[in-house]
């Protein structure tokens, strides 16, 4: 810890850090447009400017100096209020509205801009440019984003982003001057799996995703933590929705999982969420066809056929997109409700190799809780058809869009005596299944993921559930009931609770000790030689990160 | 004592036939430096070059062993030469590449010898075309006569010298511009600290720039000794805090404008403005002098009052002005200052880098504003406009700059120091609304309104005699 | 037809990259593309690919480079460059007058190549040769004390 001083207050603050994270960590802001803790710092936006006075130094050097690039050293002294540093940062902002059109009301940045925050809060109430603005015009920079030159204010964490993080160095600064463009080469652009990022960087309204482009202004969406489902990575996100739909996924800062970023496949991936398709209702086949019906009859209906089958030729498949909750639910269901030990997995693609960037891994298996699944149900778990070979009867948890069901397994489930499909999009096999519940998105889930790192990582509920959808955990639950079980639980949470103290790889992973930080099943193995690692920016991220 | 004259020492033969080459440059004594050098270890070299008192002459003025005392311990090494020469009014280093290259290389020998480095670039500028012929022909002479290679002139010592061209920004003579730029990206300026590049330079390693005329002043302090080399130019006593009294040696005047004869003057250091202007043989047509821009047109610009100042960097700091590159622009009554003025910030906003905030949009609204003053659509207030943008960029009054390199205060300086000591011309435009060219008596502001009056000089403690 | 070096230039090339630490063949960007536009009049998009591929970097890191140096081209240029200088001490010196003539001359303005491609004009920021000012440089050769006269020996030699 350093000991430093900043406008006549002594603070604590970790090591090492800058100046700007330091006042972060302490709560206070030191306004900046062109530093990210997790890229390089040019210094360029001038915004940052602090009057410094080294330690043992007998009064604040004569420059001001840039708090981004000013590590925090014992004894330091920071003003972040002189006179000087309050009319440089005026000045500054003044220049970076000289030529910035002023469109806010036109603006997706507006109400989330740091052009906007820092102009009310550091900034002149009126404009003293009077000569002609600079009017580049609106480019695309690649399938996913678009550039609104006249906001841009040059900070260059886009280009550092894809030098450094992503790596293909797609973007660059053109021209020279007040001429500066950002840019990327003709025919070459910007079109990397981690292209959404640079819209989450950019500091003003300039870089804008397309796919959110006029959606809704910041201030109409309810934003909630959770995780991402794309892939075991598990990378942690806030869901934003306004009126029932999902507006955007961004990415939310993890120090050990996905720093600032995650990939444009979960970024973008969320549309099945919103699909007018979705499934609201149970629905039970009457006369050859799927008519909606009330959960006690497709419950009772259930249980009888599966009891006339035979338990233990009722196979329970359960999906690697479920929650922790919903598994271990599922487990109790195929155990004390079903009786059987035919437990199979039905999973989404792995492909042969992560995708590795520079600064970023997408995971290959695109299967956001394998390793809970896998922990849940130890050895018992079988795949799909190994579970399904013999059996009479299934029921079938999906909740993969997209997934493919191959023509085996697809045969295989279509020839069963008896099918229950819990599923939250109608496809082949809903549409071929005895009775088809409705389940629930992602975005809809209360409980945890357990990433491949087994991270045990939190998911709230930022969408109500559709129609009369039902969780799966309640679901499976219900089900067993049904089958003369008693599984009684009220909240996700109970089971988290419930899944800590009976199975072992979960011990301590009570609901209350998961955080928003998640729970790590497994402590980190040191590989002997103590690793150099970058400071944390849980501070910065909380101050900064929006 | 006599009249300040010139004293040619690094000019010396310049004009010589064929003094580019080396045997043209041997028959004259050229690398007679490296018979000594191998005897002095690095130490002994510093003490020398810091004794000498011996300063950059790219702008800053820094002491050479000032700056080669701060040199990292990282190996490899590297030695630049800064042949980027961009500063309007500044034409030295063009001669030396295309006259005396090999002096260049000698000097290069010395300090790569003194520092470590075996790898050395010289930067040049891109126009430079004549220059970097001769320059890259005279390596190629020095490497087949074994003065370079893996043998430096039969000694224990390696040293390559490569070429390395510019491409038209004048950015890249700051020195951390120069490095981004030869590193291959765009010349935009390092942040300082951390990349001083004594500790952190080209390829991220400890790296010694130098501006040509520097190092091509080290092969005679080599041969002729830290005292003689004491013995030239002006040093002056009791000079504030910050201001270093040393100014030895002779400096390459650029003298150009309105002057008879413009031309290189390679003078010992002390003498006036009003000295130096004679000796380019006076105003023009015997016109009267309206401003003269004593360093490179980043200087600020002195009025008719300011010409007793010694052209040397410790009186024209003092004078709140600079040596800077040694560029002296000087204009005559004809003179439209606020077209001079324009015709400056033209330049700076042409060359920005367009990094920092600051400078990217401050520059060219500067230029905005003298352009409209000029053409008679200024307004009232315009000129407490101009200086205030100017002076956001970079406080002539605070010497503080809010910029990443020195850039912001190169071009504050002009714009500042021309809108407050020619107010009265600036005022005419926007009354009249029209371009005048008032006669210098009206277009200076009186001497008590001038920032940077009274000029408060230094005592000398010793200045040429000129007895030669 | 894609562009590459000439065999000659490739060797050049090859021992222009021995110039820089293995690990930085970035360095030899300028160097580089020096070389391409001497081989093919200006930098291409074709020819800033090409560079790209040789020192391992993004198009975009050309393009950055090649827009912030005033002396790459990006577009055609014609057969002779000519640069007039118009800075400070040019201008006292009346450059303005001889700019104004060759524009007049050559009909084409700044940044403009004359209607048979022969000449593109240039302004150019100070030259360091302001003794001899007003200075111009007609491709690779400086000349300098220029009066109208001497403008158009030189424009006639050019044709």
């Amino acid at each position: 810890m350093a000991k430093i001083i900043m406008d006549g207050q002594e603070y604590e603050v970790s090591d090492g850090i800058s100046v700007v994270q330091a006042a972060a960590e302490v709560g206070v802001t030191i306004p900046h447009y062109c530093y990210h803790p997790s890229l390089g710092a040019p210094a360029n936006c001038r915004m940052c400017l602090i009057e410094l006075t080294p330690p043992g130094a007998p009064g604040p050097i004569r420059q001001l100096t840039t708090a981004c690039t000013t590590r925090v050293g014992d004894g330091m002294e920071i003003s972040n209020s002189a006179p000087r540093v309050k009319q440089a940062r005026a000045t500054t902002l003044q220049f970076l509205l000289a030529h910035h059109p002023l469109d806010c009301p036109t603006c997706d940045e507006a109400g989330e801009c740091f052009l906007q925050d820092y102009a009310y809060e550091f900034g002149h109430d009126r404009s003293v440019y009077q000569e002609i603005k600079n009017v580049p015009p609106r480019k695309s920079l690649g399938p996913t984003v678009d550039l609104f030159t006249t906001r841009c204010i040059v900070c260059t964490r886009c280009v550092r982003f894809t030098e450094e993080i992503s790596g293909g160095a797609e973007i660059g600064l053109m021209h020279r001057g007040v001429h500066d463009e950002i840019d990327v080469a003709p025919d070459k652009p910007l079109d990397n799996k981690l292209s959404g990022n640079v819209v989450d960087i950019c500091p003003v309204g300039a870089l804008v995703s397309k796919d959110f482009l006029y959606r809704s202004r910041p201030w109409f969406l309810t934003k909630k933590p959770s995780v991402c489902n794309r892939c075991s990575k598990g990378c942690n996100i806030h869901v934003e929705s306004r009126e029932g739909e999902v507006a955007r996924l961004r990415p939310r800062y993890h120090a050990d999982v996905n720093d600032f970023w995650m990939c444009d496949d979960g970024r973008f991936g969320y549309e099945y969420v919103n699909s007018p398709d979705r499934l609201r209702l149970p629905a039970l086949r009457k006369d050859g066809e799927l008519i909606p019906a009330g959960w006690r009859e497709l419950l009772e209906t259930a249980a009888e056929k599966i009891q006339a089958l035979g338990g233990e030729q009722t196979a329970v498949i359960t999906s690697a997109w479920m929650t922790n909750e919903e598994l271990y639910a599922v487990k109790r269901l195929a155990e004390e409700g079903v009786g059987t030990e035919r437990i199979g997995l039905f999973e989404g693609p792995v492909e042969d190799e992560d995708e590795v960037f520079p600064k970023f891994v997408i995971e290959r298996d695109k299967n956001p809780n394998r390793a809970g699944a896998e922990l849940i149900f130890g050895d018992g778990l079988k795949t799909a058809a190994e579970a399904l070979d013999g059996a009479k009867a299934a029921v079938f948890f999906g909740g993969i869009p997209g997934a493919p069901l191959d023509d085996a397994l697809m045969d295989r489930l279509t020839a069963l005596e008896y099918l229950l499909t819990v599923d939250i999009l109608p496809s082949a096999l809903t549409e071929a299944a005895d009775a088809a519940a409705p389940g629930t998105a992602f975005t809809e889930k209360e409980g945890c993921f357990t990433n491949s790192a087994k991270r045990v990582q939190r998911l709230s509920k930022a969408l109500p559930n559709l129609g009369n959808a039902l969780a799966e955990w309640q679901f499976a639950a219900y089900l067993a009931n049904a089958l003369g079980a008693n599984i009684e639980y009220e909240s996700a949470a109970q089971i988290t609770d419930d899944l800590a103290s009976t199975v072992a790889a979960f011990h301590g992973a009570v609901d209350e000790a998961i955080d928003w930080r998640g729970f790590c099943l497994e402590e980190k193995t040191d590989g002997g030689e103590a690793e150099e690692t970058a400071p944390e920016n849980w501070a910065y991220a909380s101050r900064f990160w929006r | 004592m006599g009249k300040p004259k010139e004293r040619r020492i690094l000019y010396e033969n310049i004009d010589a036939p064929d003094m580019h080459t080396l045997d043209v440059y041997r028959r004259h004594g050229g690398y007679a430096s490296l018979e000594k050098l191998f005897d002095l270890n690095a130490e002994q070299l510093l003490d020398i070059v810091r004794d000498s008192g011996l300063r950059g002459r790219g702008g800053a003025g820094v002491s050479a062993g000032f700056k080669w005392n701060l040199m990292g311990q990282g190996e490899p090494k590297y030695l630049i030469a800064n042949a980027d020469e961009s500063e309007p009014g500044t034409f030295s280093n063009r001669y030396i590449l295309q006259h005396k290259p090999h002096m260049l290389i000698e000097g290069m020998i010395i300090a790569a010898w003194s520092l470590g480095v075996h790898k050395a670039y010289v930067y040049v500028r891109g126009e430079f075309t004549l220059g970097k012929k001769r320059l890259d022909a005279a390596i190629q002479e020095a490497y087949e006569a074994g003065i370079l290679g893996e043998s430096v002139a039969g000694h224990d010592f390696a040293l390559d010298i490569y070429t390395h061209a510019g491409a038209g920004a004048y950015i890249c003579g700051e020195e951390t511009g120069l490095i981004e730029s030869l590193e291959g990206k765009r010349g935009q300026p390092r942040v300082k600290p951390p990349f001083f590049p004594a500790a952190i330079g080209v390829f991220m390693q400890p790296t010694m720039v130098h501006n040509v005329e520097t190092l091509s002043n080290l092969p005679y302090i080599i041969n002729n000794g830290t005292e003689w080399y004491q013995s030239l130019g002006a040093v002056y006593k009791d000079t504030p805090r910050g201001v270093d009294p040393m100014n030895t040696g002779t400096k390459l005047y650029c003298v150009s404008g309105h002057v008879e004869k413009p031309g290189v003057y390679e003078v010992e250091m002390g003498l006036t403005v009003r000295e130096l202007v004679e000796l380019a043989g006076g105003v023009r047509g015997g016109n009267e002098v309206k401003a003269v821009i004593p360093g490179g047109s980043s200087a600020p610009v002195l009025t008719p009052y300011e010409l007793d100042v010694p052209v040397d960097f410790t009186c024209l700091q003092m004078a709140k002005t600079m040596l800077g590159s040694g560029g002296i622009i000087v204009m005559d009554e004809t003179t439209c200052t606020v077209r001079a003025l324009e015709n400056l910030m033209d330049f700076y906003a042409h060359e920005s880098c367009g990094q920092c905030t600051p400078c990217r949009v401050g520059t060219p609204w500067t230029r905005d504003i003298v352009a409209r003053i000029e053409a008679g659509k200024g307004r009232p207030g315009d000129v407490d406009h101009l200086i205030e943008v100017a002076n956001n960029v970079a406080n002539i009054d605070t010497f503080t700059w809010n910029t990443i390199c020195v850039f912001g205060i190169a071009v504050s300086w002009p714009a500042v120091s021309f809108a407050r000591k020619f107010r009265p011309e600036f005022e005419a435009h926007i009354e009249q609304g029209k371009c005048v060219t008032l006669p210098v008596s009206e277009a200076v502001a009186p001497p008590e309104e001038n920032y940077a009056w009274p000029q408060e000089l230094p005592e000398v403690e010793r200045k040429p005699t000129w007895d030669y | 037809m894609a562009f590459e070096f000439t065999p000659e230039r490739l060797a050049q090339f090859h021992e222009l990259l021995t110039h820089y630490p293995e690990e930085h063949a970035r360095a030899a960007m300028l160097p580089t593309l020096h070389l391409a536009q001497e081989q093919n009049g200006y930098l291409s998009q074709d020819v800033q690919a090409y560079v790209a591929g040789l020192l391992g970097v993004s198009e975009a890191q050309v393009l950055d480079v090649v827009t912030f140096y005033p002396m790459f081209f990006d577009a055609p240029v014609g057969k002779h460059i000519v640069r007039v200088c118009k800075t400070l001490s040019c201008d006292l010196c009346g450059c303005r007058e001889i700019i104004e003539h060759i524009k007049e001359r050559l009909e084409v303005d700044f940044d403009e190549t004359t209607e048979d491609g022969s000449v593109t004009l240039l302004s150019s920021e100070c030259l360091a040769a302001c003794d001899q000012a007003p200075v111009m440089m007609i491709n690779d050769d400086l000349h300098g004390r220029l009066t109208l006269e001497r403008v158009d020996e030189l424009m006639d030699a050019l044709e």
